[in-house]
């Protein structure tokens, strides 16, 4: 973690980042990497105090500046409710975070709409991320901060780690730093520690499903110890953990560090920890950095391809469920994702790591029943030194539709966006699945088209555009072409909505066209066609493969349309 | 003084009220910062 510091900075990289603490550590992460590989770079970081205050110990070894505010800083001393003195309050830390910096470039990391505000006021010669103009509308120059903007804040289609969406935003191709040891030595008692808790009621279990993993743990797995962690929020809920009649047996081997410890002392406890298990939280984030082992339990909104702590052979278990995962704002009161995860496959995934042995889906299907992973992913995460992390399901239960597109949108970003080839193992597909893909083989032929008909069109204006008398009603009548194409586009995209990610990619880009007059918006429009004709190619290819790989048969009737039928 | 919601309130009115294609001032970008603090503050 590390990282060098360079007395004679070159140019200041700002990143703003101003959600939880898990993605103040993720950011950290992706941080420590671009700080390695460019240790010249002065590295300012932007965050809410009540987020990133606690981590101050690991944020000062890899930024040169930390800026941090609270709402009620801009209140000032004497909790004024005058806007005018807030306003003022606000311009005050905006110049506090400029007056020894010209920033060369600003990233705002967090996807939050405050953010993009704050993007938009703090001076930079170059900005990415969601940020605002000066006419308050989004700026989204950059294809990685528009990726992000049609894709991760639009849905769960997005096949990467937050930490290498950072990272390659950064424009670092270093991998993220360990703190600890990677290869401890065995401890003849295993320190596993249990973070129970999470930031909403939908991301975590409740306290009776936990006593009964905690049973089982310290039953099955004597030669161990069981460390619960959370924060001062957490207390009440540790105190029904503590006083659960099963757990009573095992008092002596069970500790509780809730709302007691710092985030610092949190943080080097999991030092010498041979396991950590919980929802998505910071916890995770800490044991990774560490190099620690951990049990991620995925419920209700929680992406495990995004949130995955970051490292090699982190598990994260998921409920395969259709609903899963949901929205912030959908309501759920019967929580259904929940009853997918059984302890008994976290207790069996648990020990098969502690084992030391390799975690793979024979051992998984050798310490836990088909009954209780039928339910379930189990990711494995791997790290690759050029495409950074991927997650592979260990139980081989049949992939869905909406995975394999994950898929395809891995191979697909990282060739368009990175210019990296990655190569997943060729899925299992069945009936079902080959149906949907003949059906969306149909929606990229149709985006095919009209992409050829939106380069046609902005070719015709260019033309149009360079001819000596250029006809203002022609280039009117082109332009209402362009605008049919993207409705006809948002038409298709509801038949498949798979195919959003692809299709609202290329919107954001269209919508932040470069040029200052009409030939130079016309050329972009023509590039951004082909490259959005690109794309669909290579996602066609992908389909057509996976078509081609399957020993299904597939048959075309006379009205042209295509059916699967077995070989 | 009416208070700091009032006040808010009345500021981003103003700013609906500037045509889209011109530019806000600094101000203005400040008061649609603190106002979406405040609504993710909530």
């Amino acid at each position: 973690m590390n990282a060098v510091k360079n007395p004679a900075p070159q140019h200041t990289f700002a990143l703003i980042q101003l959600t939880r603490i898990g993605d103040v550590l993720q950011t950290l992460q992706a941080a420590s990497a671009f700080k390695y590989q460019y240790p010249h770079v002065k590295l300012i970081l932007i965050a809410r105090r009540q987020f990133s205050e606690g981590l101050n110990f690991l944020l000062r070894q890899v930024f040169d500046e930390i800026h941090t505010f609270n709402l009620k800083d801009f209140y000032g001393t004497d909790n004024t409710q005058d806007l005018n003195t807030i306003i003022k309050n606000i311009d005050a830390f905006v110049t506090d975070v400029t007056k020894n910096n010209n920033i060369d470039v600003l990233i705002n990391l967090s996807f939050s709409k405050s953010s993009s505000y704050l993007a938009g006021l703090i001076p930079a010669r170059h900005k990415m991320g969601l940020v605002r103009d000066r006419t308050g509308e989004f700026a989204i120059k950059d294809q990685w901060s528009q990726y992000v903007y049609s894709t991760v804040m639009a849905g769960p289609n997005n096949p990467f780690n937050l930490v290498d969406i950072f990272r390659k935003m950064m424009g670092t191709t270093q991998i993220p730093l360990i703190f600890g040891d990677e290869n401890k030595p065995s401890k003849a008692t295993k320190k596993i520690i249990i973070h129970p808790f999470a930031s909403s009621k939908k991301k975590r279990w409740g306290i009776t499903k936990w006593s009964e993993v905690i049973y089982q743990l310290l039953k099955t797995i004597p030669q161990s110890d069981v460390h619960i962690m959370g924060g001062p929020g957490d207390q009440d809920e540790a105190k029904s953990l503590e006083s659960s009649p099963i757990l009573g047996q095992f008092k002596n081997r069970l500790h509780f560090r809730v709302g007691t410890y710092t985030l610092e002392e949190s943080f080097y406890h999991f030092s010498d920890a041979d396991l950590f298990l919980g929802h998505d939280s910071m916890g995770g984030h800490m044991a990774a950095i560490h190099a620690v082992p951990s049990i991620t339990l995925s419920l209700g909104t929680v992406r495990p391809h995004e949130t995955t702590p970051y490292g090699q052979n982190n598990y994260n278990i998921a409920p395969r469920i259709k609903c899963y995962p949901c929205f912030p704002d959908e309501k759920c009161d019967l929580l259904p994702c929940h009853t997918n995860i059984s302890y008994q496959a976290v207790v069996g995934l648990a020990q098969n790591i502690l084992e030391g042995e390799t975690v793979d889906h024979k051992s998984l299907t050798q310490k836990i029943s088909s009954f209780h992973l039928d339910s379930i992913h189990v990711y494995q995460s791997q790290i690759d030194p050029v495409n950074g992390l991927s997650l592979y399901d260990l139980t081989k239960n049949p992939m869905g539709i909406n995975e394999l597109f994950k898929n395809f949108y891995q191979v697909l970003w990282s060739f368009i966006i990175a210019e990296q080839e990655v190569k997943l193992p060729r899925p299992e597909l069945n009936k079902e699945l080959l149906s949907h893909l003949v059906s969306y083989q149909n929606g990229l032929a149709q985006l095919y088209e009209l992409n050829n008909f939106g380069m046609k069109y902005s070719q015709y204006i260019m033309d149009e555009t360079k001819a000596n008398s250029p006809r203002i009603n022609l280039i009117r009548e082109y332009s209402t072409k362009l605008t049919e194409i993207d409705q006809l586009t948002k038409v298709l995209k509801n038949q498949s909505p798979l195919l959003a990610p692809l299709i609202d990619f290329y919107f954001v880009a269209k919508a932040n066209l470069k040029g200052n007059n009409i030939v130079e918006l016309a050329e972009s429009s023509y590039v951004k066609f082909f490259e959005f004709n690109n794309a669909t190619q290579v996602m066609a290819e992908l389909v057509q493969g996976c078509l081609n790989s399957s020993q299904a048969k597939l048959l075309k009737n006379n009205t042209g349309k295509t059916t699967v039928v077995d070989n | 003084m009416n208070d700091l919601a009032t006040q808010v309130f009345v500021a981003l009115e103003e700013i609906k009220k500037i045509s889209k294609e011109q530019e806000l001032s600094i101000k203005d970008l400040e008061v649609l910062f603190l106002a979406s603090l405040l609504e993710e503050e909530v």
